[in-house]
């Protein structure tokens, strides 16, 4: 579990966070982000995604608290999960809690499972079921492991093939 | 050697309990273009993706060979690397995944050695300005926003660069402006030579005409019930299938 919590108290202070998980088999991995805007023209941006797969599940939990006085200040939070069968779960529970008018506020959350359309496509491509999901997962992640240093970003796809055995390159 | 490519002997086809192919006969030869036409829904898309072996699609009689084996039952990626593409309808995209990422990947996969690199670069580069193709489009998802004309260019594209033994085009023409037509059929005449073949399922007469077509089947719920040469495909374009239903 991992709820990191950022407070903006500094006039235009900023915050953004990013973030990937990937549950499997009897995983629960309950994660999510607090924010707390305290003062005038303050932004934060959050960006998440999970992967579950093999009946493990993915909890992403959001706060956003805009108070009366950060007037002017701006926040977008996009959490966006990957099922890659049907015993997998996954879900977001956003909690927004803006107590002025004068803000920009956006949500987003969606939630979507590999079509078994998708994998014929690419099987009928020469890859191999796992080398299809693998693939998929990689591009789904690939707006995260794009903001990552190159050689995290190279971990992050290793661990990727790993998870979703078979797949190597 | 055997001139012999592609042979499908008594196909019945079933999905969701629904009868859909009922005995497909069809055979064939390297260096040969054939082509499908029939009415919507007689089961067109489904013979090609009986031929890769999509599992939505229960096979409950009969075989397809394919270049000295049985495949009936391999599954789609070993197909495909055997050598069978399919030109899809509707091309899934793929976001994140960039096309030149992918072609380089599935290229890969289907020679079964890695690609070298600025060879890979300067053939896509070749096929990408006979296709009248924007590079900038390259760089892109795969599929993810491209106009319908886009997609299906990129689907011969992905033909050619994959280079397979016999390529099922599946309405690859429809919804193309005159141009892409042209462009498509100058993809399909690029990609042909005498050690493959083309099978191309259209509703359009105009993708053949720059074509040299030798057999035309026509499809009806579920069966081949006429095969003729390039003739056949005026007629049904003048008369309609009323006369085989
Ligand atoms: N997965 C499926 N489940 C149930 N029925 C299906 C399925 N796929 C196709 N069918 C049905 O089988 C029949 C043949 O479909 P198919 O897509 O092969 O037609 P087609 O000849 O390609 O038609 P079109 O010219 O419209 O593309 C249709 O009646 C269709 O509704
Ligand atoms: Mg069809």
């Amino acid at each position: 579990m991992l709820y990191p919590m950022s407070i903006l108290n500094g006039e235009g202070a900023k915050t953004e966070f990013t973030g990937i998980s990937f549950a499997g088999k009897g995983q629960n991995l309950d994660n999510g982000f607090k924010v707390i805007h305290n003062a005038k023209n303050t932004s934060s941006i959050v960006n998440a995604k999970s992967i579950s797969k093999n009946g493990g599940k993915c909890t992403y939990r959001s706060l956003v608290r805009i108070e009366e006085n950060a007037k002017n200040s701006k926040s977008s939070v996009s959490c966006e999960s990957l099922m890659l069968d049907d015993i997998s779960i996954s879900d977001t529970i956003p909690v927004n809690d803006i107590r002025t008018d004068d803000v920009e506020f956006s949500h987003e959350a969606k939630i979507g499972k590999i079509s078994d359309k998708t994998i014929f496509y690419l099987m009928s491509r020469g890859l191999s079921e796992e080398d299809a999901k693998a693939m998929i997962v990689r591009g789904f992640a690939y707006p995260i492991s794009k903001e990552l240093p190159v050689e995290y970003a190279v971990e992050m796809n290793n661990l990727i093939n790993l998870e979703l055995e078979g797949a190597i390159g | 050697m055997s001139d012999q490519l592609l042979e499908i002997k008594d196909l019945h086809v079933k999905a969701e309990d629904k009868e859909i192919l009922k005995g497909i006969y069809l055979k064939i030869n390297k260096g040969e273009i054939h082509v499908i036409m029939g009415p919507n829904g007689s089961g067109k898309t489904t013979t090609a993706n009986a031929i890769l072996n999509n599992p939505v699609y229960h096979k409950v009689r009969g075989s397809i060979e394919f270049d000295g084996e049985n495949i009936t039952n391999w599954k789609t990626d070993e197909i495909a690397r055997r050598g069978i593409f399919m030109s899809f309808q509707l091309p899934e995209e793929i976001p994140g995944v960039s096309v030149t990422n992918f072609l380089k990947y599935a290229k890969n996969k289907v020679t079964g050695r890695p690609v070298k690199i600025f060879e890979f670069k300067d053939e896509l580069k070749k096929y990408m300005e006979e296709l009248n193709m924007n590079p900038k489009n390259m760089e892109r998802s795969l599929n993810v926003g491209f106009s319908g004309g886009e997609k299906k260019k990129n689907e011969i594209l992905q033909m050619l660069v994959l280079n397979p033994k016999l390529a099922i085009l599946d309405e690859t023409d429809s919804g193309l402006d005159v141009d892409a037509i042209k462009t498509v059929s100058k993809g399909i005449e690029m990609f042909k030579n005498n050690n493959n073949a083309v099978l191309i399922i259209t509703h359009n007469t105009k993708i053949l005409h720059s074509l040299k077509v030798d057999y035309v089947h026509v499809l009806v719920d579920g069966k081949i019930v006429k095969t003729g040469n390039q003739n056949l495909a005026k007629e049904i374009e003048e008369n309609g299938y009323a006369q085989y239903k």
